[in-house]
């Protein structure tokens, strides 16, 4: 399907500042305006004035046809200003971006349609924004009239329209471009399940003959659709790969810390978590793929009445799903301590972080003494892919 | 598939792009062809779409410059405000002014109100740019054959046949039109930036219009004659008041080309501030 592995967007030392404050920002926006109608523009642009930021710094990268850029990162990391520069809407205030053929963006569709007017009148509309020609309109118009799915209300005014059919009718106008380069923002993750497996399949032919930058906060989606990964945080370039999955992680781990929420009746404590030998009230442990893994785990009783309780353990994926679960039989409370050895696997599971969570239950499995959200992180390493999510632990009790 | 010599190349840089004054007007030209047709599809988009909602429809388009006549008509008739001898009678007068001033004022408003309604497509996607003065200059095209309606309609129920030389009057026209968005040109970097512009039109035109001879004769002798010598739009909406109804003006023909030449002048560097001050703009706007 690629014919060519030409380079097609070429960015280097790229950066981009904005104003925290509005009328600092407008009151710059004047002096910018009058610079550059003086032609001034070029000068002192890499310096900071007061209330201003980096939205984006020292961004450099090529990218060839073929390649799928994901841009990941946290809310605010740059990544729709890099976009917007790409798109040619906002210009760099330092280094430059070379964009080599047509550029197509799908950042946020149906932008434009007008309410009032009908879906068919939109379509054309639409279609001239993204530089379409009536005349080729014309001829798409019933393919994109079939691939949205809505011709029965075709001609019904758009304000009538639920969000879901707007979405189809933009991306059925926007799934006529033939970009070289691809601009993708978190668009896909919009219509019913049918619709966004039918937008998927156009986006992945596109993807064929185009280079792609994709942004997106499902990492599933990236892992799938991308074959190089950009990671940003506060505007710099934290991480350029090849190896998707390295890039994912790193940016999974950077919620650590923030996110481990417990939740206590004030019962029972937790003194230990070790894995492998590697004692760790919190931590980070590695695991091989098919290996086993020892799992200790100290609690303390705080409350002398406890006579048993039993422990689960959840292990979570980069998508929060449980893909694990083991569930202890009851243990006695002797002196106060309650200790849960034993030894799981085999981890045949996707190579990637795990989350720990743990679960302490008292009489019932209604009332939870002690929830643990994340108590430990488990990278399992190794190749990519192995297949399915789902692990089958096995346990057995060590001493 | 096309080797990588033959695709469309586009740089991004702080720089801009260097050219000189008439480099810039060439591409601007060339996008001027290449986003007529979105121009005006977007001209009609906007049109179509204000008066689909309302029972009248069209009407809305005649009614405002109707009315504001009327009122003249009356005030004057009354007696309650009294105005210089016109040379033709007053409500032809009375209906020739406003209607043409109407159009001069839609052409300063319209500029600014479509660029400002175009935020999001402006910030979001990348098209010409040009289209949006394209739109705006259809949707005052709109509004000058309304007028033209009215002003025709007017002529045959006051029983007066300028004769076919005001026909050739008509295209006249388009230097109000001219002068209105030359001023809207200017005023549109900073009506992006500062509402005060938006705030402060209506009641800037409103100001000018009684400074300007549009519901009385340019009177004589006195202390602000200057003021009427000089005010462009003034001179240029006598002119072709006169020439449509085929009356006397004191407005001679050098003058009125003078204003023609000096808009224009104007005009031609008010897009290349448009072009040049748009990018700088389009980031302040937020999305």
């Amino acid at each position: 399907m690629i014919q060519n592995r030409d380079i097609l967007v070429k960015v280097q030392g790229v950066g981009k500042k904005f104003s925290k404050d509005l009328k600092k920002s407008l009151r710059y926006g004047l002096f910018d305006v009058c610079k550059s109608v003086v032609g001034l523009g070029s000068r002192e642009r890499s310096v900071l004035r007061k209330d201003e930021f980096w939205a984006v710094r020292d961004v450099s990268f090529e990218l060839r046809r073929g390649e799928v850029l994901g841009l990941i990162g946290h809310n605010g990391a740059g990544k729709s200003t890099l976009l917007k520069m790409l798109n040619g809407l906002i210009r760099p205030d330092e280094g430059s971006i070379t964009m080599h053929g047509r550029v197509g963006a799908l950042i946020e569709l149906g932008t434009g349609f007008n309410p009032v007017l009908t879906g068919r009148e939109n379509i054309y509309v639409n279609g001239q924004i993204l530089g379409f020609s009536k005349k080729e309109i014309d001829g798409k118009l019933e393919s994109i009239i079939d691939f949205s799915e809505i011709r029965e209300f075709i001609d019904s005014p758009v304000q009538s329209y639920s969000s879901g059919m707007k979405v189809r009718l933009g991306f059925a106008v926007a799934s006529q471009m033939e970009p070289d380069v691809l601009i993708l923002d978190e668009v896909l993750a919009v219509g019913d399940i049918g619709f966004r497996g039918k937008c998927m399949k156009v986006v992945h032919e596109m993807m064929n003959r185009a280079a792609v930058i994709f942004v997106s906060h499902s990492m599933p989606v990236v892992n799938r659709y991308c074959n190089r990964a950009m990671m940003l945080a506060k505007g710099a370039m934290m991480m350029d790969t090849y190896e998707v999955q390295l890039a994912i992680d790193k940016y999974l781990s950077s919620f650590e810390g923030n996110n481990s929420n417990i939740f206590s009746s004030g019962q029972v404590e937790l003194q230990k978590f070790g894995f492998n030998g590697i004692e760790l009230q919190t931590g980070k442990g590695e695991v091989p793929v098919f290996d086993h893994a020892e799992i200790r785990i100290n609690l303390k009783s705080l409350d002398e009445r406890l006579s048993k309780v039993r422990i689960r353990l959840n292990f979570i994926n980069k998508d929060l799903l449980i893909v694990a679960s083991v569930i202890s039989e009851e243990i006695a409370v002797e002196q106060g301590l309650i200790n849960y050895y034993f030894k799981a696997g085999p981890f045949n599971a996707q190579p990637g972080m795990y989350k720990v969570s743990l679960v302490v239950f008292g009489e019932s499995f209604r009332d939870a003494l002690l929830i643990h959200d994340s108590v430990y992180n488990i990278q399992v390493t190794g190749e990519k892919d192995y297949g399915g999510h789902v692990i089958i632990l096995k346990t057995e009790p060590i001493s | 598939m096309l080797e990588n010599q033959h695709l469309k190349t586009r740089v991004y840089s702080p720089g801009g792009t260097g050219d000189n004054f008439f480099a810039i007007w060439r591409s601007i030209i060339r996008e001027f062809w290449l986003s007529h047709g979105l121009g005006f599809r977007l001209a009609s988009r906007n049109i179509s779409a204000r008066y689909r909602r309302s029972l009248l429809g069209f009407l809305w388009a005649f009614l405002p410059p109707i009315v504001t006549s009327i009122v003249w008509i009356v005030l004057n008739d009354q007696k309650i405000v009294q105005f210089g001898k016109t040379d033709i009678p007053y409500p032809l007068f009375v209906v020739c002014g406003t209607t043409l001033w109407q159009m001069f004022t839609s052409a300063v408003v319209i500029p600014i109100q479509t660029v400002n309604a175009s935020k999001s497509i402006l910030s979001k996607i990348n098209f010409p740019r040009e289209a949006i003065l394209i739109n705006a200059f259809y949707e005052i095209l709109f509004n000058v054959v309304i007028g033209m309606i009215i002003i025709g309609a007017m002529l045959i129920y006051s029983g007066i046949n300028p004769g076919f030389s005001a026909l050739l009057y008509l295209p006249l026209i388009l230097q109000l039109i001219l002068i209105g968005f030359t001023v809207s040109l200017f005023l549109l970097p900073l009506s992006l930036l500062y509402s005060d512009v938006q705030y402060l039109l209506p009641t800037a035109l409103q100001f000018v219009m009684y400074l300007t001879p549009v519901i009385y004769p340019k009177p004589v002798l006195t202390s602000f004659e200057w003021l009427f010598k000089y005010n462009p739009v003034g001179l240029t909406l006598q002119y072709i008041r006169g020439g449509i109804t085929n009356s006397v003006v004191d407005v001679t023909t050098l003058d009125f080309v003078t204003v023609g030449l000096a808009t224009l002048g104007l005009f031609v560097v008010g897009v290349v501030l448009f072009r040049i001050t748009m990018e700088v703009l389009i980031e302040r706007m937020g999305s």
